[in-house]
Protein backbone atom coordinates (compact mmCIF):
# COMPACT_ATOMS: atom_id res chain seq x y z
CA UNK A 1 0.00 0.00 0.00
CA UNK A 2 1.24 2.80 -0.91
CA UNK A 3 1.72 6.39 1.83
CA UNK A 4 -0.72 7.67 -0.70
CA UNK A 5 -3.35 5.56 0.15
CA UNK A 6 -2.21 4.33 3.26
CA UNK A 7 -3.10 8.25 4.41
CA UNK A 8 -6.67 8.10 2.81
CA UNK A 9 -7.12 5.17 4.50
CA UNK A 10 -6.49 6.47 8.06
CA UNK A 11 -7.80 9.85 7.57
CA UNK A 12 -11.31 8.17 6.67
CA UNK A 13 -11.34 5.54 9.50
CA UNK A 14 -10.17 8.76 12.05
CA UNK A 15 -13.12 10.85 10.59
CA UNK A 16 -15.80 7.97 10.89
CA UNK A 17 -14.80 7.24 14.68
CA UNK A 18 -15.07 10.75 15.56
CA UNK A 19 -17.94 11.28 14.02
CA UNK A 20 -19.53 8.37 14.56
CA UNK A 21 -18.34 7.35 17.99
CA UNK A 22 -19.31 10.95 19.02
CA UNK A 23 -22.40 10.18 18.17
CA UNK A 24 -23.03 7.07 19.94
CA UNK A 25 -20.62 8.60 22.59
CA UNK A 26 -22.87 11.77 23.08
CA UNK A 27 -25.74 9.68 23.79
CA UNK A 28 -23.90 7.59 26.53
CA UNK A 29 -22.82 11.57 28.44
CA UNK A 30 -26.85 12.50 27.87
CA UNK A 31 -27.54 9.07 29.71
CA UNK A 32 -25.09 9.54 32.77
CA UNK A 33 -26.04 13.15 33.00
CA UNK A 34 -29.74 11.74 33.57
CA UNK A 35 -28.65 9.13 35.47
CA UNK A 36 -26.73 11.95 37.93
CA UNK A 37 -30.00 14.29 37.73
CA UNK A 38 -31.82 11.40 39.17
CA UNK A 39 -29.21 10.51 41.37
CA UNK A 40 -29.36 14.17 43.24
CA UNK A 41 -33.20 14.96 42.36
CA UNK A 42 -36.39 13.89 45.12
CA UNK A 43 -38.89 13.80 41.60
CA UNK A 44 -38.27 10.95 38.72
CA UNK A 45 -36.67 12.91 35.64
CA UNK A 46 -38.59 12.78 32.51
CA UNK A 47 -35.12 11.81 30.79
CA UNK A 48 -35.16 8.50 32.47
CA UNK A 49 -38.15 7.51 30.71
CA UNK A 50 -36.12 6.95 27.69
CA UNK A 51 -33.07 4.97 29.51
CA UNK B 1 -25.66 -13.21 19.38
CA UNK B 2 -26.94 -14.30 22.88
CA UNK B 3 -23.31 -14.11 24.75
CA UNK B 4 -24.94 -13.92 28.28
CA UNK B 5 -24.20 -17.38 29.15
CA UNK B 6 -20.30 -15.94 29.63
CA UNK B 7 -21.61 -13.96 31.96
CA UNK B 8 -23.72 -16.42 33.45
CA UNK B 9 -20.32 -18.79 33.88
CA UNK B 10 -18.26 -16.16 35.31
CA UNK B 11 -20.98 -15.24 37.96
CA UNK B 12 -21.03 -18.76 39.19
CA UNK B 13 -16.80 -19.77 38.61
CA UNK B 14 -14.34 -19.37 41.79
CA UNK B 15 -13.05 -16.13 40.50
CA UNK B 16 -16.44 -14.56 41.43
CA UNK B 17 -16.50 -16.18 44.77
CA UNK B 18 -13.05 -15.15 45.25
CA UNK B 19 -14.06 -11.70 44.14
CA UNK B 20 -17.36 -11.10 46.50
CA UNK B 21 -15.49 -12.44 49.58
CA UNK B 22 -12.17 -11.34 50.00
CA UNK B 23 -12.73 -7.38 49.84
CA UNK B 24 -8.84 -6.63 50.38
CA UNK B 25 -7.73 -8.19 47.49
CA UNK B 26 -10.75 -6.90 45.18
CA UNK B 27 -9.49 -3.65 46.25
CA UNK B 28 -5.94 -4.65 45.55
CA UNK B 29 -7.11 -5.51 42.18
CA UNK B 30 -8.96 -2.37 41.05
CA UNK B 31 -5.95 -0.79 41.90
CA UNK B 32 -4.12 -2.04 39.57
CA UNK B 33 -6.64 -1.92 37.14
CA UNK B 34 -6.87 1.68 37.70
CA UNK B 35 -2.60 2.20 37.82
CA UNK B 36 -2.49 0.22 34.38
CA UNK B 37 -5.33 2.13 33.24
CA UNK B 38 -3.10 5.48 33.75
CA UNK B 39 0.44 3.56 32.41
CA UNK B 40 -1.79 2.84 28.90
CA UNK B 41 -3.42 6.52 28.57
CA UNK B 42 -0.21 8.21 29.55
CA UNK B 43 1.67 6.46 27.16
CA UNK B 44 -0.61 7.16 24.11
CA UNK B 45 -1.42 10.54 25.10
CA UNK B 46 2.73 11.33 25.62
CA UNK B 47 2.40 9.66 21.70
CA UNK B 48 -0.43 11.20 20.15
CA UNK B 49 0.71 15.12 21.60
CA UNK B 50 4.19 14.13 20.03
CA UNK B 51 2.28 13.74 17.33
CA UNK B 52 0.67 16.89 17.30
CA UNK B 53 3.51 18.91 18.41
CA UNK B 54 2.51 19.81 21.55
CA UNK B 55 5.61 17.91 23.62
CA UNK B 56 9.01 16.78 23.81
CA UNK B 57 8.92 18.19 20.33
CA UNK B 58 12.93 18.07 20.41
CA UNK B 59 12.82 14.48 20.46
CA UNK B 60 12.06 12.52 17.58
CA UNK B 61 9.16 10.69 17.55
CA UNK B 62 10.20 7.25 16.45
CA UNK B 63 11.94 7.21 19.60
CA UNK B 64 9.05 8.08 22.10
CA UNK B 65 6.77 5.41 20.00
CA UNK B 66 9.34 3.04 20.17
CA UNK B 67 9.95 3.37 24.05
CA UNK B 68 6.09 3.46 25.09
CA UNK B 69 4.87 0.27 22.71
CA UNK B 70 6.20 -1.89 25.36
CA UNK B 71 4.90 -0.19 28.22
CA UNK B 72 1.31 -0.20 26.25
CA UNK B 73 1.57 -3.84 25.94
CA UNK B 74 2.03 -4.42 30.02
CA UNK B 75 -0.55 -1.86 30.73
CA UNK B 76 -3.31 -3.85 27.99
CA UNK B 77 -2.68 -6.41 29.95
CA UNK B 78 -2.83 -5.53 32.94
CA UNK B 79 -6.02 -3.89 32.59
CA UNK B 80 -7.60 -7.04 31.22
CA UNK B 81 -6.39 -9.37 33.99
CA UNK B 82 -7.62 -7.00 36.75
CA UNK B 83 -10.71 -6.30 34.73
CA UNK B 84 -11.58 -9.41 34.44
CA UNK B 85 -11.35 -10.39 37.96
CA UNK B 86 -13.50 -7.15 38.83
CA UNK B 87 -15.80 -7.98 36.66
CA UNK B 88 -16.85 -11.32 38.16
CA UNK B 89 -17.56 -10.08 40.89
CA UNK B 90 -20.71 -8.05 39.35
CA UNK B 91 -20.58 -10.23 36.06
CA UNK B 92 -24.70 -10.84 35.28
CA UNK B 93 -25.40 -6.93 36.42
CA UNK B 94 -22.15 -5.66 33.63
CA UNK B 95 -24.17 -8.37 30.81
CA UNK B 96 -26.86 -5.27 30.94
CA UNK B 97 -24.72 -2.69 31.52
CA UNK B 98 -24.96 0.05 28.78
CA UNK B 99 -21.75 1.69 29.76
CA UNK B 100 -19.67 -1.64 29.81
CA UNK B 101 -20.71 -2.30 26.88
CA UNK B 102 -19.55 1.07 25.77
CA UNK B 103 -16.24 0.61 27.43
CA UNK B 104 -15.67 -3.19 25.64
CA UNK B 105 -16.47 -1.33 22.29
CA UNK B 106 -14.41 1.06 22.72
CA UNK B 107 -11.48 -0.69 24.19
CA UNK B 108 -12.02 -2.83 21.23
CA UNK B 109 -11.62 -0.47 18.76
CA UNK B 110 -8.72 1.35 20.41
CA UNK B 111 -6.86 -1.83 20.63
CA UNK B 112 -7.51 -2.45 16.80
CA UNK B 113 -7.28 1.56 15.68
CA UNK B 114 -3.66 0.96 17.80
CA UNK B 115 -2.24 -1.66 16.02
CA UNK B 116 -3.04 -0.78 12.74
CA UNK B 117 -3.67 2.54 11.46
CA UNK B 118 -2.08 4.71 14.43
CA UNK B 119 1.18 2.15 14.29
CA UNK B 120 1.32 2.75 10.34
CA UNK B 121 1.03 5.93 10.55
CA UNK B 122 3.32 7.08 13.57
CA UNK B 123 6.07 4.58 11.40
CA UNK B 124 5.21 7.27 8.19
CA UNK B 125 5.20 10.72 10.10
CA UNK B 126 6.61 13.08 8.15
CA UNK B 127 9.95 15.27 8.60
CA UNK B 128 7.77 18.56 10.12
CA UNK B 129 6.64 16.56 12.54
CA UNK B 130 8.58 13.21 13.28
CA UNK B 131 12.22 15.04 12.90
CA UNK B 132 13.13 11.10 12.09
CA UNK B 133 15.09 12.51 8.90
CA UNK B 134 13.59 13.20 5.46
CA UNK B 135 11.19 9.83 4.74
CA UNK B 136 10.01 8.58 1.00
CA UNK B 137 6.77 7.28 2.37
CA UNK B 138 5.93 9.76 4.45
CA UNK B 139 2.24 10.89 4.73
CA UNK B 140 0.68 14.23 5.17
CA UNK B 141 0.93 15.81 8.18
CA UNK B 142 -2.56 16.48 8.80
CA UNK B 143 -3.27 12.79 8.71
CA UNK B 144 -1.05 12.12 11.59
CA UNK B 145 -2.72 14.68 13.49
CA UNK B 146 -5.79 13.70 12.50
CA UNK B 147 -5.12 9.89 13.84
CA UNK B 148 -3.69 11.60 16.66
CA UNK B 149 -6.77 13.15 17.59
CA UNK B 150 -9.35 10.62 16.92
CA UNK B 151 -6.97 7.96 19.24
CA UNK B 152 -7.19 10.42 21.77
CA UNK B 153 -10.57 10.40 21.86
CA UNK B 154 -11.40 6.87 21.51
CA UNK B 155 -9.14 6.28 25.00
CA UNK B 156 -11.04 9.33 26.52
CA UNK B 157 -13.83 7.66 26.14
CA UNK B 158 -13.13 4.04 27.37
CA UNK B 159 -11.88 6.13 30.38
CA UNK B 160 -14.64 7.53 31.12
CA UNK B 161 -16.86 4.75 30.07
CA UNK B 162 -15.19 2.39 33.13
CA UNK B 163 -16.21 5.33 35.29
CA UNK B 164 -19.36 6.01 34.57
CA UNK B 165 -20.28 2.01 34.94
CA UNK B 166 -20.38 2.72 38.79
CA UNK B 167 -23.28 5.27 38.15
CA UNK B 168 -25.71 2.63 36.89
Amino acid sequence: MTANTLGKVAAVCSIVIIIGWGIYWGVQVQDTMCLLEASTSVDFPECMENL
Amino acid sequence: MDIVFIFEWLDASWLSDLARTSAGLFSMVQAVHILSMIMLCGMLILGDLRMLNVVLTGVPSDIIIANTKKWIYIALAGIILSGIYEASAIAMKLATNSFFWAKMAGLSMGIVFMLSVRSAIYSRAPEVIGSNGPQSDAVGAWVVKLVALANLFIWFSVAANGRWIGFS
